[in-house]
């Protein structure tokens, strides 16, 4: 088990900080500075923790959780995330989708549902990773994911198409 | 297969033509959601790795100073609990007798005093301090002490009759009678002389 290094903190800001960003923002606005607390927590460990991004998706959602909480008691939470809501997704030739219908859809989701749904989708992490980051069970974070997936399929697929036979 | 059957499997192929086709409905919007980018992060690189050094450094000094700080204390406060637990255990409930020695100073004056007597008279300035020192336990010790050791009862009684018992209620013998006895011893006639006087007021 090696050590906490700059070139793993790097790594991991290129690679999964997006992804840890906008997990994040499932419960905050102030994500950024959550995922940047996570890195620095991660980098006060003598060790890199044997799941390291099961860990690291745990510790982000500990602290946007608690800044969630702190945002709640500065009544300013519902206005902050309707302002970061379009900005979840970043658009490019490859999308055949629209990102911020996308992110809207997503947003009105369950909780639960969204947030397995980015773990899995943005975060790779496995259904028995989600479980065990959301303290439930592999198959429970599954029948969430798919009951998240119909409920996006309906409200996304007529603008899907649309989208599609634009870009076609 | 009958014909009543017909529509039972019709049913089960439509419906699994549905799920099927909901199946690859849901697999296409997976794949169009997944195709989605999130919005790159906006951290500051230079800062994140300067707070993460900081924070690597403080956390090692840290543990640390965990890795033997801990460990020893609770060594310490075992071994003291442990000691505790011992002599609460083993103290013994049985009444302690102490056995006071109180030290005799006046052995060196006794034993001046009868040199002093040895030599013709007591010194009064013996005397004094013997009786200054108002410690007759001691003298009575002593004299004990000399009975003990097989003291002639002369001397014995010269050292009574030279000390101090007014306090328990007995008179000073006459120093001139009390030499006058140890020079010669008293004869039957002498004592029936001073029986004799005394009964009579003399």
């Amino acid at each position: 088990m090696s050590e906490v290094g700059p070139e793993l903190l790097g790594r991991l800001l290129d690679e999964h900080g997006a992804a840890l960003v906008l997990y994040a923002r499932q419960w905050c606005s102030s994500a950024e500075d959550v995922v940047q607390e996570a890195l620095i927590r991660l980098a006060r460990q003598p060790r890199v923790p044997d799941k390291l991004m099961p860990w690291l998706y745990r510790v982000v959602r500990n602290g946007a959780i608690s800044a969630a909480r702190g945002a709640r008691r500065r009544h300013a939470h519902e206005t902050a995330a309707a302002q970061q809501a379009d900005a979840w997704f970043e658009g490019g030739e490859e999308v055949r989708i629209d990102a911020d219908l996308a992110a809207r859809c997503l947003e009105s989701l369950p909780m639960e549902q969204r947030e397995v749904i980015v773990a899995r989708l943005w975060g790779g992490l496995s259904f028995q990773e989600i479980g065990e980051l959301t303290e439930t069970s592999s198959s429970s974070a599954h029948r969430w994911y798919e009951a998240g997936l119909r409920a996006l399929r309906e409200r996304l697929e007529p603008s899907c198409h649309g989208k599609t036979n634009l870009m076609s | 297969m009958s014909r009543q059957d017909e529509p039972d499997e019709l049913n089960e192929t439509g419906q699994n033509g549905a799920d099927g086709l909901a199946e690859e409905s849901m697999r296409r919007v997976e794949a169009e959601l997944a195709s989605l980018s999130p919005r790159s992060v906006h951290l500051d690189r230079d800062r994140l790795m300067f707070l993460a050094g900081q924070a690597s450094a403080s956390g090692q000094a840290a543990s640390a100073h965990r890795g033997w700080a801990w460990p020893a204390a609770f060594s310490a406060m075992s071994a003291l609990a442990a000691g505790l637990l011992l002599t609460l255990v083993l103290r013994s409930p049985r009444e302690v007798v102490r056995i006071v020695q109180v030290p005799v100073g006046n052995v060196q004056v006794v034993d001046d005093a009868r040199a002093g007597s040895q030599q013709g008279r007591v010194s009064p300035s013996t005397e004094v301090s013997a009786t200054e020192r108002g410690s007759s336990a001691p003298e009575i010790a002593a004299s004990a002490r000399m009975i003990a050791r097989g003291r002639p009862y002369v001397e014995l009684r010269d050292r009574v009759l030279a000390m101090d018992l007014s306090a328990n209620g007995l008179d000073r013998w006459p120093e001139e009678v009390a030499r006058g006895e140890a020079s010669s011893p008293p004869s039957p006639a002498a004592y029936h002389d001073l029986l004799e006087s005394l009964l009579h007021g003399g």
